[in-house]
């Protein structure tokens, strides 16, 4: 039971119970949540001062996430423009170097993508330095990108020349140096063993017996295969790049005029038509219309010694 | 002044003064307490919810910016890679095509450094206290043979003469790795595709690159032969002592036969005359008309480090350029 409380009235000169109604309750606790509401309102003030809301701590959560993110992506791009320097580097320092191609010149590399702007970002984002410097990032080595690929295709087309080049020099013997009995390496004036005059030979006597396949010595289509005097049967290999082989005195053709020869393949067999005394080939080199010393492509098939003992 | 409030006692039936109610003053502090804290969460709650200060804001927009962005930067960067990819593929094709044989990865020399790296702290300590016995003891031995060899030996004039004679300069001015394009020994001819003996070292460089005489000496050969085979134009300098060098494939000679040259001088620039497929000085040295490997003679590097480096590139059976 609550203990009752009394107020002395001094006119009656008694003691009055004190009762509560509801205006006075009303107020008290109006004044209750007054001082309530008033100290929440200071503590938020203080709170807000000294620390960050809510939101805030998760959006810059979020932000560290995603910025890490950021740095990822920069480091692929950077990655990515350091193997891209790498083929770069091997473009010009090794390929353009070897192929005797001028090399590409760094504006065209990097250029194109100088002081380019990002139409489609709005003001705001082109305040986060980030986005802008991406785009220009990729922009750039996507150009360089496509720079790089011509490039490379430009490569590829001067190597298949290179090739060609390559193959199509008579860099091999006609015939198989187990089939071979004497290799005659006169170049140049002699007597003849038949018309027994001194005149030039310009080729060079391959001696084999009757019917030793002959071989072509490098890529290129034959120009004549018939009788021709004193070359006998011949057939005249053109090669390109200013390059003739003829094979005289065959027996035998296993080409036709026009037909294109890789090196290696059977065109003929040796005989001994035209002037000729004994089965023989006879196998000359032209370099721009010039009779030049086969023996000088030969070398690789015999050691050095030979090939000075020869020469010399 | 408040008017005094009384309590009923009924044990001295009078009316008594009522002393303070701690107790009451206490729970209404402590609910005060209380519903202020409510409040205040309510009002933080609410705040949270509709009030957005500029830095939540400008946060907002940050990240959905940032988000958006990284994933279209992303796939444009997936792009390139394939694109890259691809032309990586094509590159190391092209390397197959032009030397025949694999492109070679970077390697890098380490040392001690992972050892360093992986051992502990104490450890470490003993590292470096080996180090620093190894380098003072070398360093004493150093000194001594210092000594012995600086009484023995003092070159001359004459002496210096003779050291410059030694072909030990490498033929170009900006020598790199790079550019030695194929070693000395077994080589595949370009042309016929067949493995030979290659007597000398390839130098790629572009048309016109000056060639150094890497010793001094006599010019023996100066020789024009524009057919393509063989070295084409050529340089021989005698350098005495048995030492014989030549520089083949060059496009313009700037010596005469019979002319004496110097160490480093100019005699001539790169072409691809003669039998070459691409510009470059093809490079032999000969002692006593042997043979020898010109990479172990261009000693004169920038370190230990790229020399051997060197060397071991120039072991590589790769296609040659004559």
């Amino acid at each position: 039971m609550p203990k009752i409380r009394y107020r002395y009235n001094p006119e009656t000169c008694a003691y009055e119970p004190i009762f509560s109604n509801g205006k006075k309750l009303a107020k008290k606790s109006g004044v209750f949540v007054g001082i309530a509401v008033a100290m929440a309102l200071v503590s938020l003030a203080w709170y807000n001062r000294n620390f960050q809301s809510w939101d805030e701590k998760i959006l810059l959560q979020k932000n560290a996430v995603i910025r890490a993110d950021w740095e990822i992506l920069q480091e692929r791009v950077n990655i990515a423009s350091a193997r891209l320097a790498h083929i770069e580097s091997n473009d010009d320092e090794n390929y353009r170097l070897l192929l005797d191609m001028p090399r590409l010149d760094n504006s065209i590399r990097n250029g194109g993508s100088g002081g380019h702007e990002h139409y489609f970002l709005t003001t705001n984002e082109k305040k986060l330095g980030l986005i802008g410097e991406a785009y220009k990032q990729l922009a750039k080595i996507n150009n360089r990108l496509a720079v790089e690929q011509q490039s490379l295709q430009d490569i590829e087309k001067e190597i298949q020349l290179k090739e060609e080049m390559e193959v199509t020099r008579p860099a091999m013997q006609p015939i198989d140096n187990r089939q071979l009995t004497r290799l005659n390496s006169i170049f140049g004036l002699r007597m003849h063993p038949i018309l027994n005059y001194i005149r030039p030979h310009n080729g060079l006597d391959l001696t084999a017996p009757y019917g030793t396949p002959v071989y072509a010595s490098g890529n290129g289509y034959v120009t004549n295969a018939q009788l021709r005097g004193g070359y006998g049967n011949v057939i005249f290999v053109n090669h390109g790049f200013g390059f003739e082989t003829r094979y005289a005195h065959l027996s035998k053709y296993n080409v036709i005029e026009g037909q294109r020869v890789k090196r290696g393949d059977l065109i003929g067999f040796v005989g001994s038509t035209g002037l000729a005394t004994t089965s023989h080939l006879h196998y000359e080199v032209l370099y721009n219309g010039k009779f030049i010393n086969p023996l000088k492509f030969l070398y690789s098939d015999m050691k050095q010694e030979e090939y000075n003992k020869l020469l010399h | 002044m408040p008017p005094f409030r009384f309590v009923y006692n009924p044990k001295t039936l009078r009316f008594e003064k009522a002393g303070i109610a701690w107790y009451n003053l206490w729970f209404t502090g402590i609910s005060l307490l209380v519903t202020g804290f409510l409040f205040f969460a309510v009002f933080l709650f609410l705040q949270n919810r509709w009030v957005e200060t500029p830095l939540e804001k400008s946060l907002r927009s940050e990240n959905a910016a940032l988000s958006k962005h990284r994933l279209i930067v992303q796939k444009e960067l997936d792009a390139s890679n394939v694109l890259l990819s691809s032309l990586s593929n094509t590159d190391r094709a092209l390397h197959k095509r032009i030397f025949l044989t694999d492109q070679k990865p970077v390697v890098k020399t380490e040392g001690y450094s992972k050892e360093i790296l992986a051992s502990t702290f104490a450890d470490f300590y003993q590292w470096i206290d080996k180090l620093k016995v190894k380098t003072s003891k070398s360093f004493e031995k150093a000194l001594a043979h210092n000594g012995h060899f600086s009484g023995l030996y003092w070159p001359g004039k004459k002496d210096i003469q003779e050291l410059d004679s030694y072909p030990t300069l490498a033929p170009l001015a900006d020598f790199k790795l790079g550019k030695l394009a194929c070693g000395f020994g077994n080589h595949i001819n370009p042309f016929n595709k067949l493995l030979y003996e290659h007597n000398g070292i390839d130098l790629a460089g572009e048309k016109g690159t000056s060639v150094f005489a890497t010793g001094s000496g006599k010019i023996t050969v100066a020789a024009i032969n524009d057919l393509p085979n063989g070295f084409g134009n050529y340089i021989e300098i005698d350098h005495g002592n048995g030492y014989v060098t030549r520089y083949a494939h060059l496009l313009q000679l700037n010596v005469f036969a019979g002319q004496k040259v110097a160490q480093g001088q100019v005699i001539g620039t790169i072409g691809m005359s003669g039998g070459a497929i691409s510009p470059h000085v093809h490079y032999e040295i000969i002692k006593n008309r042997r043979y020898c490997n010109p990479v172990l003679f261009m000693i004169e590097q920038d370190g230990v480090e790229s020399f051997m480096a060197l060397t071991e590139l120039s072991k590589t059976t790769q296609q040659a350029l004559d």
